[in-house]
């Protein structure tokens, strides 16, 4: 049993109104299927499922505000329940406690506690080095869930545990970060822009490293390449940029993760975020998940995609919540340099200027060449300018082989 | 097709791009990037719908040259 929670979209997000529901119980769903739509100060989002099920209630109303970890759906997993994003379901215990005398409710609670009931340590099938890895880390092994088949607890089980548990954590601050910062009042995207700014500002101590790159290998390809393509599935150069910044990033992966709790947390997935600015003010930054392994035509795909739904408000929650890094451009008229400001708790952001054809020393003469300027803003107290000198290197390189994106 | 159903066809994916911009206030000399404040995705957009209502291919040569109304209606004349 799942329950689906509101999910956390940044620390600044404290609730969101649910606008529709797209499913009705007994509506069987997989993980990734798009269950609902709310209203957030990031526009409206559509909410997705993390686990495969058979929606069997839905709490949350259509209209009604909810605070951000508050169940809005309960679904039966089919199988192995996957673990929900943000907050997990209440353990047995937890359940057991809150239902009401409720005849209907009670049956239920019944099935979990007999669930629940503590079995003896020495009836607990691991292995002794799980033991031991559990004694080391003071664990509870009576809470750990085997994943194999036999039952038996082995190391990386405890470890997943220990993994969850760090995340639950995680969340719970954030959650109370955001209900300091915020009155229970649903705040406009503006108040949360200045919130997430703000605490950047305040927090992060920022470096900026500059490069400029020679783009002409680069624009020379995407219009050859583009020569032979209709122009639905034509390439523009922000495509090209996302992705030389994944590849880059496989390279120098310090720069690719979350500062917290005075720790830099390096994330294996490189999900590129990119700033697409709304026509009505204010900006959205959804993610490209998993750019370093798809291949440019993918990352065509999704950004066009992603783009016109961010427009028209329709991104969804795990897009929007799971960037690992930023990109912002002003694109291709005005400012020719952009010094962002790193959307917390992610410790770079690149900023990418207007590409403009600049006089440059070309072997040994000086060619007009075009230009993009490119600064890297990066967190002081996750990398020092050694390592981002090293990222900016990697992009340089990437972008002067374009054939190989 | 004649001129008005393409002029349909263009102010139809403009008013996409830019809802609130007073098209009949343009001058079909302007460049469409900085008068309306569209990017390079909205003009992409744009290009891609009126690709697709008048089942005309825009080469890639001619792309870069398609920054104002006018430009884009002589194309259009010519490769309908």
């Amino acid at each position: 049993m799942g329950k689906f929670i509101m999910p956390s979209l940044g620390s600044q997000m404290i609730e969101a109104k649910l606008i529709q529901w797209h499913v009705k119980p007994g509506d069987t769903v997989k993980k990734g299927d798009i269950i609902g739509e709310i209203d957030t100060e990031k526009g409206l989002i559509d909410i997705e499922v993390f686990e495969d099920g058979v929606i069997s209630k839905l709490v949350a109303k259509e209209g009604e505000v909810i605070p951000v970890g508050s169940v809005m759906a309960v679904i039966n997993g089919e199988g192995k329940t996957e673990k929900v994003t943000a907050k997990p379901a209440e353990t047995p215990k937890e359940s057991a406690k809150n239902v009401p005398g409720n005849g209907k409710q009670k049956v239920a609670s019944k099935k979990q506690v007999a669930k629940s009931k503590e079995v003896p340590l020495h009836r607990i099938k691991a292995s002794p080095l799980a033991r031991r890895v559990t004694e080391d880390l003071g664990v509870d092994i009576s809470k750990v869930k085997s994943s194999g088949k036999t039952g038996t607890i082995h190391r990386k089980d405890v470890e997943a545990y220990v993994q969850q548990q760090t995340a639950d954590e995680t969340f719970e601050k954030e959650l109370d970060m955001a209900e300091h910062i915020s009155k229970a009042e649903g705040k406009s995207m503006r108040q949360s822009i200045a919130a997430a700014m703000s605490q950047s500002n305040k927090e992060i101590p920022h470096y900026y490293l500059e490069i400029e790159i020679d783009m002409k290998a680069a624009l020379d390809w995407l219009s050859n390449e583009n020569q032979n393509r209709s122009v639905q599935e034509r390439l523009l150069p922000p495509m090209m940029l996302i992705k030389a910044v994944a590849n880059a990033l496989t390279e120098v992966p310090q720069l690719n993760g979350f500062w917290t709790d005075e720790t830099m947390h390096i994330e294996e997935g490189i999900h590129v975020g990119f700033a697409i600015a709304l026509r009505q003010g204010g900006l959205v930054i959804p993610a490209i998940l998993n750019a370093d392994l798809k291949s440019l035509d993918e990352i065509r795909g999704d950004f066009v995609n992603m783009v016109s739904r961010a427009r028209e408000g329709h991104l969804r929650s795990r897009e929007i919540s799971s960037a690992t890094i930023t990109i912002t451009s002003l694109g291709e008229r005005g400012a020719e340099k952009v010094y962002g400001v790193i959307y917390p708790p992610q410790v770079a952001l690149i900023g990418l200027g207007k590409i403009t054809d600049r006089p440059r020393a070309v072997d040994g003469s000086i060619g007009i060449r075009p230009t993009l300027s490119v600064v890297l803003a990066g967190d002081h107290r996750a990398t020092d300018g050694h390592t981002g000198s090293r990222f900016l290197e990697k992009l340089n390189n990437q972008l002067q082989h374009p054939e190989s994106l | 097709m004649n001129s008005s159903d393409i002029n349909t066809v263009i102010r139809k994916h403009l008013q996409r791009v830019a809802p609130e911009a007073d098209l009949d206030s343009l001058n079909p000399e302007d460049e469409l990037g900085p008068v309306l404040d569209i990017d390079s995705m909205d003009f992409y957009t744009m290009m891609v719908g009126i690709s697709e209502d008048l089942r005309v291919e825009i080469p890639e040569q001619e792309y870069g040259n398609l920054r104002t109304l006018k430009n884009i209606r002589e194309f259009l004349r010519k490769s309908v």
